[in-house]
């Protein structure tokens, strides 16, 4: 049977017959005989015929005879040799549509209810057009060879088609190979079968094939079907295939399989768009990052181009310290000595592109030379970041191997090194007699001996190349590191000078702040020393440079040359020494020390050299007039009931800890006390400062940690569980370490990160503290905070962006006005000026991202902070680990997020932050450890070794 | 009801609150207004679209994600619920489209899923298993390959 079918489409457009209810009625009774079948041999063949009526209206005949297919005799196909014989059709062949020259054609197999007996076929490929219910119509056109000739080629360009009729077929087909085989068994179905070309067909199918003599009649007919494949619509080319594969034996569907799965197979990283397979690459560890850097050239391209991705390693590496947030430039600015030395891993670190090399500056031959050097030795298309975290990762594999190149030299004398310090290239230790050594790293030799102190050093602070010291003789002074001098000599305080800190112009805006675009504000506006002292007060100095400033020497006849011209007017102008053995009797963090020297400073003469000092107190008054105005004194901070143990500050803000058991907050500014925190029970030893949080820490002989807000003085948590003292306390990528007399270190989760919101039951395991780093993240997020909860957001046009534009502005002229004098002037030097431009410029972009990430950081710490809950809730917290090995008080240690470097009877020891676990001795079989300092590669470790003073050595960079 | 179209042609029509986990959907949503015009997805097929489809369904009541595109959170991929596991145990290709439809409607938990599920497959494989798996060909130069080996055999010393 045949139906016409008017194109529901142009039936709308033009006045084509309605359907009427007999046409529905007729096309649901024609369902089950639609079609009629034709030999096996005919492949689906579509036919149609169109009657154009007008220009406007095309009616569209059809003619739809069933399509059928060869039936699979089950009883030849073993399955074992076809293994997909008996497999039904996926649901998706069962009935799927296709549209073909705008025509929806719906494809359907008809069950077969008695297997496959009951007909000649046993797969029925039903195509019926869209609108079949409404619009078709029988219509019955039995015609010439010549039309369907015609029908057919329609079929092939045009719209919607049909098998064709008998006559078409017999006409139609033209291959004489085909009508041969017609006569031939329509069940036989394996003689209909078309070989693969495949080399991997057996010989027995070939045997069968070459005997069966119908097989070079297949062979002739590929072409015609390979046509007709190409001509099939994609799903019906999927059933076409199906209907193939199911008749295919094994070995050639594993043939088939080979040739197909691989190509399947998708290359996520290389095919992906480059965003996307970025973000898979986040996903991965270094290692991970680094093999698929070896897969193929697209790979390594993706696996390497990404600079978020390897900041992002890097940040949760914690390969590179945290920002100082000092201004880059205040040292030379203030004659204290040349820009800070490039603290990072490599010469491409962060820090390096700090805002210091931003600067406008004259196209000196160094800057030249330098930024030459940058754009040569920077690799065209290396991933600076990936760089820096293999330099990192191979570093952290050393310390943890101990792989590492150990040289040691003796201390002139043997002596305690009170204090420790170094710059890039020297080590400054204070020693408790009277004198500064300066010992150069990398050949230890020792290169300055700061003299003048008439008591142990017991306070010391470097900055560029100036030194600052505090003595028991009650002085404090400046040296100048190149050449030894000692250029201000400050007196005042009534009593040894315990501690002291200096303060640098700082970025002193929080996170959220910055994160708002705030402008930079810079505190203290100049740099300041803060000294604390024995005698109860703090006095707030100006930092003199030893170059600019004019030397404040000491006015009194004294073996100093310097002092000889000037005249002594002030006969208590005299420096009196406190006896050390008092310091270290006071002080139990030198427990251990006097342990150790208890040979030298048996009882009775610390008894009688506290004998001698009380005397001496009698004697000279205990707090000395100053002689004259000092002009670099700017406030004394008097409040403290006893003696200042430490001091630590941020900007304007100094913070005092004292064994009178109350902590002080101070402002330099106006030199006014903020705050006394009160709630320790004992001595405060220790002072540590979350800058972001504005934040306290004080470690007490009292066993405990308080954690305050320093602008409201309030405490927010008691962090217990410390025996005894809590001497020293570090925080860094918001892990605090605190140390103590009880031999113990104990690391703490930032006490206020991560908890906020959520109970804090000892049941909750520790939130793992998120990294603290800026160097992560190019994403900056929409600003989630109320508008008018934002008292800053009126000044957003000038924060640093603005001040970023300013520098780009800079770089760009620059750059333009090389280029606009390379005509005139003599092209060597436009060049190398457009090449510093260009430096510029690199720079300017990377320190653009690094300014984004911090913003994004700052961000997220803001979205911390803004949880409400923290408040009112249980105060006390405890450690998330406890690091016990070493078995007397720990004198010092060091620790920067990933390492803690701990110093305590005979041994230093290694210890990693983030799983709390001991990793190694670095050095043992000591008598006594003073001090450790390390940097990401070397450590210095000023130790006593039989009574003698070394220093330790140790770098892993090899 | 949202109406979305497939590439092919087909239409879903889904709830509102499954249509909108796609940023795509959703900003257009909020651009026309309500309409039940089906909303055509010319990038994703119907396949994929029923994929995608029945992850939103099943995520549909979820929190919304915390605005922490920032990349130092550190990223983990061992944290997939075992129901999106077994959401993405599909072919490759599939977990490819799914990949594609995730990016360009822009519902970032299932191209975090999709990308997570991607990591894991490649972790803990060497470069040769890596181009199995993916059938990818060595392009390297013998030279190139000696110096990419020496670029990266840091991370294999452990």
């Amino acid at each position: 049977m045949e139906f016409r079918l008017s194109d529901p489409h142009q039936q709308a457009a033009g006045p084509a017959h309605p359907p009427s209810p007999m046409e529905a009625a007729d096309d649901g009774s024609a369902g089950n005989e639609l079609f009629t079948f034709n030999t096996a041999r005919d492949m689906p063949q579509l036919s149609a015929k169109t009657v154009t009526t007008t220009t406007v209206t095309t009616t569209t005949v059809t003619t739809y005879p069933p399509v059928n297919l060869p039936r699979i005799d089950a009883t030849r196909l073993a399955p074992e040799m076809y293994p997909l014989a008996h497999v039904a059709a996926p649901p998706a062949l069962e009935q799927f549509a296709v549209e073909m020259d705008g025509q929806q054609l719906y494809i359907s197999q008809q069950q077969q209810q008695h297997g496959g007996e009951c007909q000649n076929e046993d797969i029925l490929a039903g195509i019926s057009g869209e609108d079949v219910p409404r619009a078709m119509t029988p219509l019955y056109t039995h015609d010439d060879a010549r039309q369907m000739k015609e029908q057919r080629h329609h079929t092939r360009h045009r719209r919607s088609s049909s098998p064709p009729s008998d006559a078409h077929r017999r006409t139609g087909r033209g291959s004489p190979e085909l009508r041969k085989r017609t006569p031939s068994d329509d069940n036989d179905s394996s003689e209909s079968r078309v070989p693969l070309p495949s080399p991997l067909l057996s010989p027995q199918t070939h045997a069968a094939r070459a005997s069966s003599g119908s097989g070079l009649a297949a062979m002739y007919s590929l072409p015609a079907l390979i046509s007709t494949y190409d001509q099939l619509p994609g799903p019906v080319q999927a059933y076409l295939l199906f209907q193939l594969l199911r008749r295919t034996p094994r070995p050639t569907l594993q043939f088939a399989a080979q040739i197909v799965l691989p190509v399947l197979h998708r290359d996520f990283i290389g095919a992906l768009p480059t965003e996307v397979a970025h973000h898979v690459l986040r996903f991965m560890d270094a290692r991970t990052l680094c093999r698929s850097a070896c897969v193929s050239k697209r790979w390594r391209a993706v696996a390497d181009g990404s600079r978020a991705v390897w900041r992002a390693r890097l940040a949760d590496a914690r390969y590179v310290p945290e920002p100082t947030r000092a201004h880059p430039l205040c040292l030379p600015h203030f004659g204290l000595g040349p820009a800070p030395p490039t603290q990072g891993l490599t010469r491409l670190s962060p820090d390096d592109l700090s805002v210091t090399h931003l600067a406008p500056r004259p196209a000196t031959a160094a800057s030249v030379a330098e930024a030459r050097d940058l754009l040569v030795t920077s690799p065209p298309e290396g991933n600076p970041f990936k760089a820096l975290y293999a330099r990192g990762y191979k570093l952290d594999r050393n310390w943890a191997e101990g792989r590492c190149r150990q040289q040691s030299f003796a201390c002139p004398e043997g002596a305690v090194a009170t204090c420790v310090e170094w710059t890039g290239t020297h080590v400054v230790v204070g020693l408790d007699t009277k004198d500064i050594f300066v010992f150069e790293l990398a050949t230890g030799t020792m290169v300055r001996r700061l003299v003048g102190h008439e008591g142990g050093v017991w306070a010391l602070a470097v900055v560029g190349n100036t030194v600052v010291s505090g003595s028991t003789d009650r002085t404090v002074r400046v040296w100048d590191l190149e050449d030894g001098r000692c250029t201000h000599v400050f007196l005042g305080h009534g009593s040894t000078i315990r501690c002291l800190q200096i303060l640098l112009p700082t970025d002193v805006r929080t996170p959220v702040e910055r994160a708002r675009g705030a402008p930079v504000r810079y505190e203290p506006s100049e740099p300041l020393v803060v000294t604390g002292s024995r005698d109860t007060t703090l006095r707030v100095w100006k930092l003199p440079s030893p170059k600019l400033d004019k030397p404040f020497p000491l006015r009194r006849a004294a073996p100093s040359a310097e002092a000889e011209s000037m005249a002594v007017d002030d006969d208590d102008d005299v420096v009196v020494v406190d006896n050390d053995a008092a310091i270290i009797e006071e002080d139990a963090n030198y427990r251990a020390i006097r342990e150790a020297r208890r040979t030298e400073l048996p009882d009775s003469i610390t008894a009688a050299r506290i004998h001698l000092r009380q005397r001496q107190r009698q004697a000279a008054p205990t707090t000395p007039q100053p002689p004259r105005s000092n002009p670099y004194l700017q406030h004394t901070l008097a409040g403290h009931s006893d003696s200042v143990r430490t001091v630590t500050g941020f900007g304007n803000m100094v913070v005092s800890g004292s064994y009178d058991n109350s902590v002080r907050v101070w402002d330099v500014a106006t030199g006014t006390l903020r705050h006394q925190l009160d709630g320790h029970t004992s001595k405060v030893y220790a002072l540590e400062l979350d800058t972001d949080m504005h934040l306290i820490f004080s470690g007490s002989m009292d066993g405990t940690i308080r954690v305050w807000d320093w602008d409201s003085g309030v405490c927010l948590r008691i962090l217990r569980g410390h025996m005894t003292l809590v001497g020293l306390l570090a925080l860094d990528h918001s892990a605090l370490v605190s140390a103590g007399a009880d031999q113990t270190l104990r690391i703490w989760d930032h006490p206020l990160k991560g908890s906020a919101g959520c109970a804090q039951d000892s049941v909750q395991p520790p939130m793992r503290p998120r990294p603290f780093s800026n160097i992560a993240g190019d994403v900056v997020p929409a600003t989630t905070a109320a508008p008018a909860a934002n008292p800053f957001q009126h000044l957003h046009n000038v924060g640093p962006n603005a001040v970023l534009a300013n520098h780009i502005a800079a770089a760009a002229a620059a750059a333009a006005a090389a280029t606009a004098n390379q005509a005139q002037q003599q092209p060597g030097v436009t060049a190398a000026a457009a090449q510093a431009a260009a430096a510029n410029l690199q720079q300017i972009n990377v320190l653009q991202q690094l300014q984004m990430q911090q913003r994004g950081h700052d961000q997220l710490l803001h979205q911390q902070l803004n949880n409400p809950g923290h408040m009112g809730m249980d105060l006390l917290r405890t450690d998330r680990a406890v690091l016990r090995g070493h078995t007397s008080a720990i004198t010092c240690f060091q620790h920067d997020g990933t390492k803690i470097v701990s110093g305590a009877d005979n041994t230093v020891k290694l210890w990693d932050v983030r799983t709390g676990l001991f990793v190694r001795d670095l050095l043992s079989n000591l008598t006594s450890v003073w001090q450790v300092r390390f940097d990401s590669k070397r450590c210095v470790a000023a130790v006593n070794r039989n009574e003698v003073t070394y220093f330790d050595i140790l770098d892993f960079d090899i | 009801m949202v109406v979305l179209q497939s590439s092919d042609g087909k239409a879903f029509t889904v709830e509102r609150g499954v249509a909108i986990q796609s940023v795509l959907i959703k900003n257009l949503l909020e651009d026309i207004g309500e309409s039940d015009e089906p909303i055509p997805l010319p990038n994703v097929t119907a396949k994929v679209l029923e994929k995608v489809i029945e992850y939103c369904e099943y995520h549909v009541d979820d929190p919304a994600p915390i605005q922490d595109d920032l990349d130092e959170i550190p990223k983990r991929s061992d944290d997939i619920e075992p129901r999106d596991e077994n959401f993405m145990k599909v072919d490759q290709e599939l977990l490819f489209e799914i990949l594609l439809a995730a990016n360009y409607m822009d519902i970032k938990p299932l191209l975090e899923l999709g990308c997570k599920t991607v990591a894991n497959m490649i972790r803990n494989k060497t470069a040769q298993e890596i181009r199995t798996m993916f059938n990818i060909v060595d392009d390297f130069s013998p030279e190139e390959r000696e110096q990419i080996k020496k670029e990266n055999e840091w991370a294999e010393d452990h």
